[in-house]
Parts: C-alpha cells; sequence; structure tokens
C-alpha cells in the first residue's frame, strides 16, 4: 500500500468498523490489503481490537500481532475496553500485545478510539515539547504541584497557602506557627501538615 | 494502674490479641506494662507506630526501670550496619516503619531475637500498609513470638466491609479484647470518685449566629441538590435533622454514594466538596478569631474564582453566601468611608490617572464570646485560691484547646486584650491585601485611628510570660518563679494525649475550651488514679453550635461502635495463623483461571527475585509483590522504581502523578533515562481501586491523552502496561517475568550514595525539587550533593542558585518560579 500524505490508511476490512466514521479531525482512505488495521505514519501503525470481540475470538489477535512484530518503529494495539468487568481480560490482551512488542493503548469509548488514532496521525511529526518542561508556564498549577508533593497537603490547601503567602519563597521560609496560622488548613491536622511542609522544606534534602 | 487497666494488661500478656478501648481511658498504661513485662524477658521488642509524643512519654518510663536496658530510638542517624547488632542484643526499640521493613527484607533483623511487636494505633493498619507487611514478613520467620495490638479509635473499626475480621487478620492475633466506656468494671473505676464538673455554657453573637445559620442554610440546599440528581431524599443522605446534617454531611453524602461514585459526575463530586469547605468553615466560625474568619471566607471565594476550568460553585451566588460574606464582614468592620462608599477591593474607574484613593474603615473587630467566659473561669479561680490558702496554695490551670492557632490566640488575648490584638490582625489582613494585590491603582486602605475606645482591662493582669504555650517541658521551671495562677495550653492537635501532661503538672483545674470526647474521659481517668486529689473541670460550649453537636454526635457514634463490635466478636470467625507464606518455600500457586493462553504456570522459586526503589516503600506494592510469593529486594535505583528481569525496569505512576508528569515534563526525562538505561523500559499506570478505570478528559490546552500518544512516539520503545489497581500491577509484574533471567543487583550502575543517606533523605522534598521548573534529571543532585535544603535554596539570589546548579538557564528559571507572586484574582466585589 502507499501511504498517502496527510491521511490516515484504513484497511478494507475496517471499513464498516463505527470507529471510522468517528474519524473527523483528519483525512482518511481506505486501502486494499495492508498489513494493520490503520497505517498512521510510514512507521506507525495501530491494530485494533474489541474486548468483546477478542472473548468471542480468543485466536485472532495473537496471530496478527506475531505477523507484525517485526516491522514499523511503533506499533499500537488500540483496545476498545467495552465490558463491564474487564480487568482480567484487559491484563491478558496487554501482554499478548507486550510479548509482541505492541504498545497496548486502552480507550473506553470509540470516540475516545477514535481520537487516539487522529492523535497519531496529526502528531506524527510534533515535536516533543508539550511533554519537556516548559518554562514559565501555568505557574499556579506548577506550584500546586509542587506542594502537593507533601501527603497531607491536598490541593485547596496550596491553593490556600499560595493566596496566603504569595510564592514558594514566602512560603518556604514561613516556620510552622505562620503556617498554622494559614486559615482554612483542616483545623485538626493544621499543625501536623503545616510542620511536615515547614520541616520538609527546611531539613536538608 | 486502675484495675480495668490491670485486668485487660494480663489479659493481653497471657493471649496475643487487640484491645480496643474507649478514647481517653489511658491505654498507654497498658502499653507501658507490656513493655515492662516484655523487655524483662531479654530479646527485642518492637513497637510500632508510636506518636512521637508516646514514643517519649514510653522511654521516659523504661528508663525509670533500673533493671531493662534502656530504649532504642531507631532513626536514620543509626548507621543500617549498627542496626543489626543493636537488634540482636536486644530492648525496647521504637523504628519507623519505613526502616524496618528494609531492614527486615535486607535480612537485618534476627527474626528469632525478635521477641515480639507491639502495634499503638492499630486501627491504622491495613492490609497494604507497611506495619501488616512488617508483621506478615516477621511472622514468616518466627512463629513463637507475640504480637499485641491497642487502639482507642472503636469507631474506625467499624468503618467498611468486616474491617475488625480483616484488621485482625492483618495483624495475626485472634481476640478482641473490648473496654468500652460503658463496661462496668471501667465505670466502676471511673465513676468512684468523679471530679467535680462545672459546665458552663455560651451563646454565639448575633453576627455569628447569622453566619451558622447562613451555613445551615447553604448546607441544607446543597444537600437538596445532591439527593434530588440521585433520586433520592436528602433525609435519607444526612438524617433528618440540623444536627445530623451539619456534622459531616460531606462524609455521610460520600459514604451514600460510594457505589455509585464514578457515575454521579463533576457536579455532584463538586457539591460533596463544598460541602466539606462549609463544614471546615462553620468550625472555624468558632475557632478563628473574626480577622481570620472573615480571611477564610474570603480565601474560599478567591480560590473559587482562580480555579481553572472546574466547575462552579454555584453555593457562592445565592442569598445565602451573601448573608454569610455581610455577617464576617460585620465582625470585623462596619463601614467604608472615602471616595466610593465600598469596600477597599472596589477598583476606580480611571485608575492611571487618578492617585490612589484611600479608603477609611471603622473597626468593629468582635470578640469571641468564649474568650470572656475563660477569663471569667480564669478570675474565678485566681479569688478561689486567694480566698482559700488553706487548700494548699494556688493550682495549677491546664487549658485544653483543639489547635495551636488558638493557643496563639488565646495567649495574646490574655496578654494584651482582645482589642490590641484584633486591630494587630487587622492590620496585617490589610496589609497582606495589598502585599498580593496586583493592581498598582487598587484603594489603599487605612484603618479608622481607635480614640477614646478603653482598651480592655485584662492587659496587665495576665502578662505574657506568665502564660505558658510549650507547657509540658517548661512547667515544672516556671512553678514557682511567676506569680499565680498558672495557666498551660494543652493542644490537642499537637500534643494528642492530655494524660501525660495531668500526670507531670498535677493541675487542680482543667479548662475545656474546646471540648473533644477523649480530654473529658482523661480528666476521668486521671483523677480516678488519683482520688485524693482536688480536680475541677470546666467544661465551655457554645450553645446550639456545631462543636456541641460533634461532641455528642461523637459519644453516640461510639457506643454504637462498640455494639456493633460486641456482635462482630460474638460471631467472627478468625483463622488460625498458620497458614503464613513464607516465600522461600511456598507451595506454588494454583494456575490462574482466567489465563487462556499457555495455561500460566507460577514462577518457579529460582525466578521470585524483584528489586524495588527504596521510595516505593511508601507504597503498598511491594507488600502485595511479597503477598505473591515474590522475593523483594530493596535497592537504590537511580532509574525506574522495579527491576523485574534483566533489562526489564518499571516506572510506575498513579494516574494523578501520570497527569502530573506528563505536564511537566518529568516523565519525558524519565523515560529518556530508562530507555538508555533498560531493554524493556515499562512506564505502569496504576489506578486506585476506588477510581474509575478510564482516563479522565481534561482539556487546555492538552489533554493526558494527546500527551501519552505523544510520548509513545517520541518513545517507540517505551512499554505501557495499564493497571486497575495495585494488587493487578502484582499479577502483571510476575506475568512480566515468565521466561525473564532474574534481575542482578550486582549489574546496577554504581552511585556513590549509600543507602543510609537514602533511607534518611528527605524525599518528599527532594520529589518536590523535581517538580520545579528549572530542575532537571541532571542538575537536582548537585542540590543534594551541594547539602542544600529547600528554604535555603527559596531565599536565595538567581547567581547563587546558578552556583548549586551549576547552570546559570536553569538558575533563572527556578528562580523565577520561587520567587513568582501566585496569582490570585478577584471576583467582582458588590
Amino acid at each position: 500500500a502507499t501511504t498517502r500524505p496527510g491521511a490516515i490508511l484504513v484497511d478494507r476490512a475496517q471499513e464498516r468498523n463505527p470507529l471510522v466514521g468517528r474519524l473527523r479531525g483528519v483525512q482518511w482512505a481506505v486501502a486494499d490489503d495492508l498489513d494493520a488495521d490503520f497505517h498512521l505514519s510510514p512507521t506507525t501503525v495501530a491494530l485494533f481490537l474489541s474486548l468483546r470481540f477478542h472473548q468471542l475470538h480468543p485466536d485472532y489477535i495473537p496471530q496478527r500481532l506475531d505477523k507484525l512484530k517485526d516491522l514499523y518503529t511503533l506499533r499500537i494495539l488500540l483496545v476498545h475496553v467495552d465490558l463491564e468487568d474487564s480487568v482480567q481480560v484487559v491484563n491478558e490482551v496487554q501482554l499478548l500485545a507486550l510479548m509482541c512488542s505492541f504498545t497496548p493503548i486502552l480507550a473506553w469509548s470509540l470516540d475516545e478510539c477514535a481520537m487516539y488514532l487522529e492523535t497519531y496521525k496529526s502528531y506524527e511529526r510534533k515535536p516533543a515539547d508539550a511533554i519537556r518542561e516548559q518554562p514559565g508556564e501555568d505557574h499556579s498549577e506548577r506550584l500546586a504541584e509542587c506542594l502537593t508533593t507533601v501527603k497531607s497537603v491536598n490541593k485547596s490547601d496550596a491553593s490556600s497557602l499560595a493566596s496566603y503567602f504569595g510564592s514558594f519563597r514566602g512560603i518556604a521560609g514561613a516556620s510552622a506557627e505562620e503556617l498554622a496560622a494559614v486559615p482554612g488548613l483542616g483545623p485538626q491536622k493544621a499543625r501536623h501538615r503545616s510542620t511536615r511542609l515547614a520541616d520538609d522544606a527546611a531539613e536538608r534534602l | 494502674m486502675l484495675a480495668w487497666q490491670r485486668s485487660a494488661f494480663v489479659e493481653l500478656l497471657e493471649q496475643d490479641g487487640l484491645l480496643v478501648a474507649s478514647r481517653g481511658l489511658g491505654t498507654i498504661d497498658v502499653a507501658l506494662a507490656l513493655l515492662r513485662a516484655a523487655a524483662a524477658n531479654g530479646g527485642a521488642v518492637l513497637v510500632l507506630n508510636a506518636t512521637t509524643s508516646e514514643q517519649t512519654l514510653l522511654c521516659e518510663r523504661l528508663a525509670l526501670d533500673p533493671s531493662a536496658t534502656s530504649p532504642h530510638v531507631l532513626t536514620a542517624d543509626v548507621a543500617a550496619k549498627d542496626r543489626l547488632g543493636m537488634y540482636r542484643k536486644g530492648g525496647v526499640f521504637f523504628a519507623s516503619s519505613r526502616i524496618l521493613i528494609v531492614d527486615l527484607l535486607c535480612g537485618r533483623v534476627p527474626a528469632h531475637n525478635v521477641t515480639g511487636f507491639l502495634v499503638l494505633h492499630a486501627d491504622k493498619v491495613t492490609e497494604d500498609s507497611t506495619e501488616a507487611f512488617i508483621l506478615r514478613v516477621w511472622r514468616s520467620a518466627n512463629k513463637e513470638g507475640f504480637i499485641k495490638a491497642v487502639t482507642e479509635d472503636a469507631v474506625a473499626l467499624t468503618r467498611g466491609y468486616a474491617r475488625a475480621e480483616r484488621l485482625l487478620r492483618a495483624l495475626h492475633v485472634q481476640r478482641l479484647h473490648l473496654w468500652p466506656r460503658f463496661r462496668s468494671d471501667v465505670q466502676r473505676d471511673l465513676e468512684a470518685r468523679p471530679p467535680d464538673v462545672v459546665q458552663l455554657a455560651v451563646s454565639m453573637t448575633p453576627h455569628m449566629r447569622a453566619a451558622h445559620s447562613a451555613v445551615t442554610e447553604l448546607v441544607r440546599m446543597i444537600v437538596k441538590e445532591i439527593a434530588a440528581a440521585q433520586g433520592l431524599t436528602p433525609q435519607s443522605l444526612v438524617g433528618d435533622d440540623d444536627k445530623s446534617m451539619l456534622t459531616g454531611a460531606d462524609m455521610k453524602v460520600r459514604a451514600a454514594l460510594e457505589p455509585v461514585w464514578n457515575k454521579v459526575g463533576p457536579r455532584a463530586r463538586q457539591l460533596t466538596g463544598d460541602l466539606a469547605s462549609l463544614r471546615k468553615l462553620l468550625s472555624a466560625l468558632t475557632q478563628y478569631d473574626c480577622v481570620s474568619f472573615l480571611e477564610y471566607v474570603e480565601m474560599l471565594e478567591q480560590a473559587h474564582f482562580s480555579r481553572q476550568g472546574g466547575t462552579y460553585s454555584v453555593w457562592l451566588f445565592t442569598p445565602a453566601a451573601e448573608a454569610l460574606f455581610k455577617a464576617a464582614r460585620a465582625r470585623v468592620y462596619s463601614k467604608a468611608r472615602s471616595q466610593q462608599q465600598v469596600l477597599q477591593l472596589q477598583r476606580p474607574a480611571n485608575a492611571g490617572e487618578q492617585p490612589r484613593p484611600v479608603v477609611v474603615i471603622s473597626p468593629v473587630l468582635e470578640e469571641n464570646p468564649k474568650w470572656v467566659l475563660l477569663l471569667q473561669v480564669l478570675q474565678e479561680i485566681e479569688a478561689e485560691d486567694a480566698a482559700n490558702p488553706a487548700t494548699g496554695g494556688p493550682g495549677r490551670v491546664v487549658v485544653v484547646v483543639k489547635d495551636d492557632r488558638v493557643v496563639g490566640q488565646l495567649q495574646q488575648y490574655l496578654a494584651n486584650g482582645a482589642r490590641s490584638f484584633l486591630r494587630d490582625r487587622l492590620s496585617r489582613y490589610i496589609s497582606k491585601r495589598e502585599e498580593l494585590s496586583q493592581d498598582p491603582a487598587e484603594a489603599k486602605t487605612k484603618l479608622e485611628p481607635d480614640a477614646g475606645e478603653p482598651q480592655a482591662a485584662c492587659g496587665d493582669q495576665w502578662p505574657e510570660h506568665a502564660v505558658q504555650g510549650d507547657p509540658v517541658e517548661n512547667f515544672n521551671e516556671w512553678y514557682g518563679l511567676l506569680p499565680a495562677p498558672y495557666v498551660a495550653f494543652h493542644s490537642l492537635a499537637s500534643t494528642g494525649s492530655l494524660l501525660p501532661l495531668l500526670e507531670s503538672a498535677r493541675p487542680k483545674y482543667i479548662v475545656l475550651y474546646d471540648a473533644h470526647l477523649s480530654s473529658v474521659r482523661e480528666a476521668e481517668t486521671f483523677k480516678a488514679a488519683n482520688p485524693g486529689f482536688p480536680l475541677r473541670v470546666y467544661f465551655l460550649q457554645y450553645e446550639d453550635s456545631l462543636d456541641e453537636y460533634k461532641f455528642h454526635a461523637a459519644i453516640g457514634r461510639e457506643v454504637q461502635a462498640f455494639e456493633r463490635l460486641i456482635d462482630t466478636k460474638a460471631t467472627m470467625v478468625i483463622p488460625r495463623d498458620e497458614d503464613v507464606e513464607v516465600p522461600d518455600s511456598a507451595p506454588p500457586r494454583p494456575p490462574d483461571e482466567s489465563a487462556r493462553h499457555g495455561g500460566i504456570v507460577s514462577l518457579p522459586p529460582s525466578n521470585r527475585l524483584v528489586l524495588v526503589d527504596l521510595r516505593e516503600f511508601r507504597s503498598s506494592l511491594p507488600s502485595m509483590l511479597h503477598q505473591r510469593g515474590m522475593r523483594v529486594r530493596p535497592t537504590h535505583l537511580e532509574v525506574g522504581d522495579y527491576i523485574l528481569s534483566h533489562g526489564v525496569a518499571v516506572e510506575r505512576k498513579s494516574l494523578s502523578d501520570l497527569i502530573g508528569s506528563l505536564k511537566s515534563g518529568r516523565l519525558y526525562s524519565q523515560a529518556e533515562a530508562m530507555c538508555k538505561a533498560y531493554k524493556v523500559p515499562v512506564l505502569l499506570i496504576e489506578w486506585h481501586s476506588n477510581e474509575a478505570f478510564e482516563m479522565p478528559e481534561e482539556a487546555s490546552p492538552k489533554s493526558p491523552t494527546e500527551r501519552l500518544v505523544l510520548l509513545t512516539l517520541h518513545f517507540p520503545r517505551l512499554r505501557i502496561v495499564w493497571s486497575r489497581s495495585p494488587a493487578t500491577s502484582a499479577e502483571l509484574f510476575e506475568k512480566l517475568k515468565e521466561g525473564r533471567m532474574e534481575p542482578d543487583p550486582d549489574a546496577l550502575p554504581k552511585t556513590d550514595d549509600d543507602e543510609d543517606s537514602e533511607v534518611s533523605a528527605n524525599h518528599t522534598a527532594q520529589e518536590m525539587l523535581q517538580k520545579m521548573p528549572g530542575v532537571t534529571s541532571r542538575n537536582w543532585r548537585n542540590a543534594v550533593t551541594e547539602g542544600m535544603s529547600l528554604s535555603r535554596m527559596a531565599g536565595m539570589s538567581e547567581k547563587e542558585l546558578a552556583g548549586v546548579l551549576k547552570n546559570e538557564v536553569s538558575a533563572r528559571t527556578l528562580y523565577a518560579f520561587l520567587n513568582k507572586k501566585a496569582v490570585v484574582e478577584k471576583g467582582d466585589d458588590d
């Protein structure tokens, strides 16, 4: 099959998969005799598996996985979790995928499945910026993430601390007593959590 | 020891078991007696879960025994190699659970030298806890030693399915010993010569009342809405009357919705969260001074407006909320006089051109009624002592309060009077507002001078130095040096049990400023142990307040809990302990039925080793691996959390960790390092068993799923494993190990940190540092080797930081993060 740039190639056998109708953000084209269900880029392919289908036809997926195991850089097994009590089956499918060097991706609805395929296509050449450190972004969120590292500090405590002391510098410099004076830290645990935070900040790393 | 304590001690000494007593009955004395008896037999006795103050108390008492060796407190300051020798020598040990589990798994604890375990606060132990892990490992090597456990929280033992039975199993004991306050032996002891109790009720001020009813109204409204959405009646959720509604509506709603929690949707979750905020607010109403209360109310408002992408708290826009804000403000100031007839929040119209307007507010500063009552009580005590010199001179007074915040508040009140204390708070409040405000044009606020206001008369009567905040150590030092009466504060939140203070200070008067069930019982217990000693207890309470409801609810809940435990005890079946698995000789597990392919065979005994990073012992997964018969070896791993097999490394992320670390870029560098160091790098995404098993939809600007896609595109070799719960993770690990070579601990890259510094390291702070912008997987160790602390780094200049991180660009980013003001957006104020 030839890759049409910008489009997801869908194997003929998947044409009637309701998931295909949900691909909205990207172009797609049906092709015959593809080795994988979806060709997302020259190096990325995906197989689709519904858990319900897998329960009825347990022999289907191992064969397909096996055929592809040495081709392509990134092989996705897109698993539609369409069973209520799914844990055992999910585990089984994942282990099969891992054995053949596939990356299992779980999705809980067909829309979510379609979203993954679209994202793989549109991110084909995207740099890693969004998952690498970005300076100066979302300050209050970063601050909250730092503060909630202390087990006893939850998100609302973190926002109380931030709005009371202003900056991380203000919080780290505060004594246990000053921290305990912050209104809204749970009255019973105020002392405990504030000392934890004060100790952790003051103690040697 | 009281008669019941002696019976409880004998009972527990003869047979292993769990002692459950009512709150405040002084089980620490039973624990002490057990330790004395055990220490006399030689060998090592290990104490788990002791709080710092209990540890201090028990150590002091044990040291009084000349015959026994003095107790050891094992912290990471004691080098690992010395610990083995110490365990061999025997004696009583207090060790943190994390150190102990690592020592046990590394073979540093000679199991047969350990004669037994004493577990305090046993209610905290669950099947997945490190304490249960410790007991399981030790029990598998030592079948003879004793395990005794003690708790005063009966209510905790009735929460959840078969909690008591499961706890006994986790503790490896069969017996449940119940000592409720209503048991006749206990009643006989405590009621023979009860203390003299004076109950004083005080009303809230009209403004406080208004705030109280506004919150009640809000709670009622929210409960109604949640109930309607679930097709339930409000009564079925939280009971019929205000009292049962206000005492923990959020917990009751949460419990009622637990089975369907995954499906209730963000709105109901938000509302349940709002209920929790309102409960805290209601207890702050009587606890905080009026300025702090206002600050708290406004903070809730701000937190709401600065929340990003969340659901809005609708209650903020109701008339009841309006009434709450009004009442909170009315307690602090009456009206602002200025160009604008409004509060200091209002922004002027043409900010740029005008000079900053000045708003003058006239302070009201309402005193808490309980303060006045406390002062009256102290004056009464003073007068009485003066009138009766024959009673042996002035008596000491212990004032029991909820937490340190109240201690500070009362010390200031007694020393300087309400007016000066509150004015001080108010000017701090105003300057804080202005400091945080990002708008330079915002009106400046000025306090109206306090001219002509009479200063509270109590100022000179209670010099600050006569009022001790940190009583236990200092009481005797101060005694005799100061004018009477001697007042000591006891903060329940920070020191817990009152008994040690009662025994060392021997007060004639106890003022229960904040009543907690345990303090009342502790006063009774102290009096019963000292029948000849005159003791009067003043019990201060607001009428019709949350505090009052809570106190009565706590008594009722405890009685109910004991009744249930008595039933449980009569019917429960606890299997004997012979079935503890020994990892090295356990029979192979039966094949898993669900495994269709290749008939999963359990791992051969030669293939059960897993290397686990020391930091992971805070989670329950190592315990579960051990439970499945794997050999867990604590190791210091530079990269990854677990090494399953040769070349197979796993980084474990809880769902919330995953989302956070994808966003911050931490996962990117971890994935990079894992792919470099290992042939099969695995990212394990782990859900909690009570979380819905799905990826949350969280937009702006990128969803976690989009970031995950990006991660797999950039690291195609990274394998992702999705795990429903820690128990599932353990199962998956076992299967992933099949057919692979055992990990080789000696092949790990050598690091210069030794294990001791790793155990003692401040992991939380290290983790916090790693989450900061500018800190990378390469430069953060520099800060550690430099011996930094977070508070020191936070105070540094950009240049100094560059010296620490050895990188100027990183230092600039980090400096900006540390010093940047958190943006607090304000709502439109009216």
